[in-house]
């Protein structure tokens, strides 16, 4: 079943003084089944993280639209819940309140949302540290705390942008295997961006992979590996031509965009 | 001994020194005990203020100044620093304002207070009050301006309102730079308590500094003085402890 639908998705900047209008994104059409794992994968600066952005209803597009189960997204709300790569967890409050926050934002009696918050802390393998604050814990168990807190709402769809970008790479190769863990249970669609090949191939049922700026989709490809899979699928050969493709498609399009030559960064 | 021990051990030596200096000259006619006067002195008529019941008054008249003071410019700081952090036009409206409170020596504006208010608490409040609310205030908006964008995404992502985000994340983002403000402001409101005592009441310690050096009690000057620094160095203390309670989040 078609979940979430987004059509002729188009985000244009106005021009700043004596410049341009910068066209974000142009014309993205994209469908995404329930319960279905999908990558977006593409250069710096593409405009994936933007697109996430606006699904979420944080931007609001220049032309096209967004829906869930046959909705109009018009909002922010609890059905679609994102997972930053800055964490962006409130530094004053500990672990258990982190987790509450979306809860609150609900009007979820204090109780309850205690109840659910302490569940998913457990779920993401923090229950010894429900009481520690932001600063002391460390990237990857912040990022777990991001998590939970995206899972407490129950949403829909989970909308990941670059959530292990700042962890480094073994950490980040074992937070790909724990949230494959965690989806394998109640198989929430999710939207993952990432730069990361192998994580988008690993992860992924689908890969979508967009074109330099602007951003559209240039290629989707169905990633048929066996669940549940183990670190070590990295390894086999299946797992080298999906990558090899990959590399090709995408190799492309930085030389097309140039931004290689420019060493730009940032998503 | 450990640093610390030493470190109390060498201050409390080197202060008791001093006294011991300051009374062995006064003994011995170094300096008049008169005009200078002495430990020893001071001691007794610390003891005959405080028999007396004239220390307690004073003590708690200053104290409820302090208080009302410095209460009304913390509530009044916060929510104007607020205002004008949260809405561009406020800001642009008040700040003048509050640069011109900042910048005047208030104190000049004395004899208007007690024209406008009388001489006494109102007065003494008020000039605490200005003399402190400022910087609360202007701390206080540059929290807001400090304030973490990715945070505010945060309780928009999950569907927050305005509301939210005062009460979510401004406010309590705010907090390390309100805090500092308050600290300025504590010592300012104490200055303030004093000077408006000193030049516009009849009561409180500052008022009995005046009044025993115009009577030449040189003795009688230093027990209200000398409880004056007593209480601003535990006002200093105790907002150091509350703000370490409040600030364990921070790295």
């Amino acid at each position: 079943m078609t979940q979430l639908v987004v059509q002729g998705l188009r985000l244009e900047y106005p021009a700043a003084r004596g410049g341009a209008p910068f066209l974000a994104l142009s014309d993205v059409d994209l469908a995404v089944e329930k319960g279905e794992f999908v990558t977006i994968v593409g250069p710096s600066g593409c405009g994936k993280s933007t697109m996430l952005m606006l699904i979420a209803a944080l931007l609001r597009p220049t032309r096209g639209a967004v829906s869930l189960n046959g909705q109009p997204v018009a909002a922010p709300g609890p059905d679609r819940a994102l997972v930053f790569q800055d964490f962006a967890l409130l530094p004053w409050r500990n672990v258990l309140k982190n987790v509450e926050l979306g809860l609150e934002m609900q009007g979820v009696a204090a109780a309850k949302r205690t109840d659910i918050a302490r569940k998913n802390i457990d779920m993401v393998g923090l229950r010894a540290f429900e009481r520690h604050y932001p600063h002391q814990l460390s990237g990857g168990m912040r990022q777990r705390v991001g998590i939970a807190r995206a899972l407490s709402v129950d949403p829909e769809v989970l909308l990941m942008d670059e959530p292990f970008g700042a962890l480094d790479a073994q950490i980040r190769q074992v937070m790909g295997s724990e949230l494959l863990h965690i989806w394998e249970r109640d198989r929430k669609t999710i939207l993952f961006v990432t730069h990361d090949i192998d994580e988008a191939i690993y992860l992924a049922d689908r890969i979508v992979v967009m074109s330099a700026s602007p951003g559209r989709v240039v290629q989707q490809i169905k990633v048929d590996l066996p669940r549940p899979r183990g670190l070590s699928i990295r390894t086999s050969a299946k797992f080298n031509e999906y990558r090899e493709t990959l590399w090709n498609l995408l190799e492309e399009q930085v030389r097309q965009s140039g931004s290689w030559a420019r060493g730009e960064g940032g998503a | 001994m450990s640093e610390r021990a030493q470190s109390l051990v060498l201050g409390v030596l080197g202060f008791a020194l001093l006294i011991a200096a300051w009374e062995i000259c006064a003994r011995n006619g170094l300096v008049n005990p008169v005009v200078v006067s002495s430990p020893s002195r001071i001691a007794a008529a610390f003891a005959r203020q405080w028999a007396s019941g004239d220390l307690a008054t004073d003590l708690a008249t200053s104290a409820v100044e302090f208080a009302v003071g410095f209460g009304a410019a913390m509530v009044a700081g916060v929510a104007i620093g607020l205002a004008m952090g949260l809405n561009r036009f406020v800001e642009y409206a008040v700040d003048p304002f509050v640069w011109f409170v900042y910048a005047s020596p208030l104190i000049a504006f004395y004899p208007l207070l007690i024209v406008w208010l009388g001489f006494g608490f109102a007065t003494v409040v008020t000039v605490a009050f200005l003399l402190s609310f400022v910087s609360i205030a202007v701390n206080t908006l540059a929290g807001v301006h400090a304030v973490d964008p990715s945070h505010m995404r945060a309780v928009l992502a999950f569907g927050g309102g305005k509301r939210d985000l005062v009460f979510k994340v401004v406010l309590p983002a705010s907090v390390p730079h309100i805090l500092a403000g308050a600290r300025i402001g504590l010592g300012r409101a104490l200055h303030g308590v004093v000077l408006g005592e000193m030049f516009g009441s009849n009561d409180g310690l500052g008022y009995s500094i005046t009044r025993y050096a115009a009577q030449l009690k040189t003795a009688d000057v230093f027990v209200p003085l000398i409880t004056l620094v007593v209480l601003g160095v535990a006002i200093n203390q105790a907002s150091g402890l509350l703000e370490a309670r409040l600030l364990r989040w921070r790295a």
